[in-house]
């Protein structure tokens, strides 16, 4: 190791990695130890500016964000208004709900009834020993009426049990919506009746529109199944500043409300200034964002 | 979300920029949670302000997923991505005053920053005090570097990025990064340390 070295590796002498060889070399060299004290000091130096750390929430903002360009670009294959909620297939909630099992305990005593009544068995039990064709028969109904059981049970759980995960997180939406539309509708008289009131957001917000009367606390939690875990905090709300043409209002297409990333399985509620509410799928987030050019 | 049963714990950054290109999007949360410090902490003090660093956080991860059938899977993931957040911090920077603008954590008229007022760390409030000025100090000094060598430092040093990382984050040869960071660490030990000189 030499002196020149030692100087190349100034950089690595600040961060604390220089390589070995170097203490070695400053102990013996006046110059370099200096070298490598002033390092030292210089790290010390750095190690002053610290950054305030991210907010908890960076993550879901930025993906709620997203999602918002997503609504503002006019490429908005992905967006889907209110009114057309998409049909027929469960979302990853009905995917996620296992059937019940198949096989239920009071199916045999089910198939025993059927298969009792109609071999003429529903009365006391017969003294006789059965035959061996009617114990064949006997099977072979009991077989039949398990199969139809089973093709019933199995039929019905396959159709209408997604049918209702689906209607339920269907309902949820729609009474997300109807908060959104009660927050938007809060935060436009917040605006109105104090138009000089600076840009809100978060917790400050919610405080200024709970404790002004302007709305409820309850309203302000999604009614998804997140919604209880997160509380307040299930909804993103902002309070933009005041538009200089008219201070007491709220522009129109500007997003006021929309859910946390992750809220409900099948969209993301939006909701602007002006009450209309927009679902955009999760799912098509990533699609629709990857296939947008520049 | 590290609850989502999607993503594995293990992933390696390029794996998850694969799956992402693939169209899964749990695949970008686990991206975004795991560079939520680094990512950050890079642009609050390459921008010096906390919310314009959320802002291009977002918009980082926008580029991401935008161009992640583009990435060259034979590269690293993370200076790839410091060089989106570098392109992007460059460019706003340019377009608006920040030189003007007072970030957090530059000190006041009293010599005090606001993060350090805000964060209300422990220690006498004197302590404090010497802590945010000497924030700021470091803040300014680093200010005072090219923009290039100012990037690399942060980079370097409070990133944690090797040479080679550097030099693809900011498409400038290997050697042009080891002489910006003499140069910038020398610059930076004589504004700090004005009454002593490296030798």
């Amino acid at each position: 190791m030499s002196c020149a070295s030692v100087r190349e590796h100034l950089p690595e002498l600040v961060r604390g990695d220089a390589p070995p060889g170097v203490s070695d070399h400053a102990a013996a060299c006046e110059a370099c130890a200096r070298v490598v004290e002033g390092a030292r000091a210089l790290r010390g130096d750095l190690d002053a500016w610290t950054v305030p750390p991210p907010r908890d929430d960076l993550v879901e903002r930025a993906l709620a964000g997203m999602a918002m360009a997503a609504l503002a670009s006019p490429e908005r294959g992905a967006a889907r208004p209110t009114t057309d909620l998409p049909p027929g297939a469960p979302g990853p909630l009905g995917e996620l709900i296992p059937f019940p099992a198949a096989a239920r305990p009071r199916r045999r005593s089910s198939v025993e009834i059927l298969t009792s009544a109609a071999l003429g068995g529903g009365g006391p039990v017969s003294p006789i020993p059965p035959t061996r064709g009617q114990l064949a028969l006997r099977l072979v109904t009991q077989a039949a009426a398990a199969l139809l059981l089973f093709g019933v049970c199995t039929t019905f759980v396959a159709v209408f049990y997604p049918a209702v995960v689906h209607a339920v997180e269907q309902r949820r939406l729609h009474d997300c919506q109807e908060r959104l539309r009660e927050v938007a509708r809060a935060i436009a008289r917040y605006r109105h009746e104090r138009p000089d009131a600076p840009a809100l957001r978060g917790p400050a917000l919610r405080a200024a529109l709970v404790e002004g009367g302007y709305l409820d606390a309850s309203r302000l939690v999604c009614p998804g199944p997140r919604g209880h875990d997160l509380g307040q905090n299930s909804f993103v709300a902002e309070l933009p500043a005041p538009d200089p043409a008219d201070p007491a209002r709220l522009p129109g297409g500007r997003p006021v409300c929309w859910d946390r990333f992750g809220n409900h399985a099948e969209g993301f509620n939006v909701v602007y200034a002006d009450g209309r509410v927009e679902v955009v799928p999760v799912e098509g987030l990533a699609r629709w964002m990857g296939r947008s050019g520049e | 979300m590290s609850s989502d049963p999607g993503v594995r714990a293990g992933d390696s950054d390029e794996a998850l920029v694969a799956r992402l290109e693939g169209g899964d999007p749990a695949a970008l949360r686990q991206l975004m949670e795991r560079y939520r410090g680094p990512l950050h902490g890079y642009l609050c003090r390459l921008l010096g302000s906390s919310d314009d660093a959320d802002d291009l956080f977002q918009d980082t991860f926008v580029r991401v997923l935008r161009h992640a059938a583009r990435f060259d899977r034979g590269r690293s993931f993370r200076p790839w991505l410091y060089s989106i957040a570098t392109n992007l911090a460059r460019n706003t920077f340019r377009s608006r005053s920040y030189r003007d603008a007072v970030p957090l954590d530059r000190p006041d008229e009293d010599g005090c920053a606001l993060v350090a007022q805000l964060a209300g760390r422990g220690g006498a409030p004197g302590d404090a005090a010497e802590r945010s000025e000497a924030a700021g100090v470091v803040r300014a000094a680093v200010d005072e570097l090219p923009e290039k060598g100012r990037a690399a430092v942060v980079l370097f040093y409070y990133q944690g990025l090797s040479y080679d990382e550097i030099a693809e984050a900011l498409e400038i040869p290997v050697g042009t990064v080891k002489s910006r960071m003499h140069n910038a660490m020398t610059r930076l030990a004589r504004a700090l340390a004005p009454q002593e000189e490296l030798p």
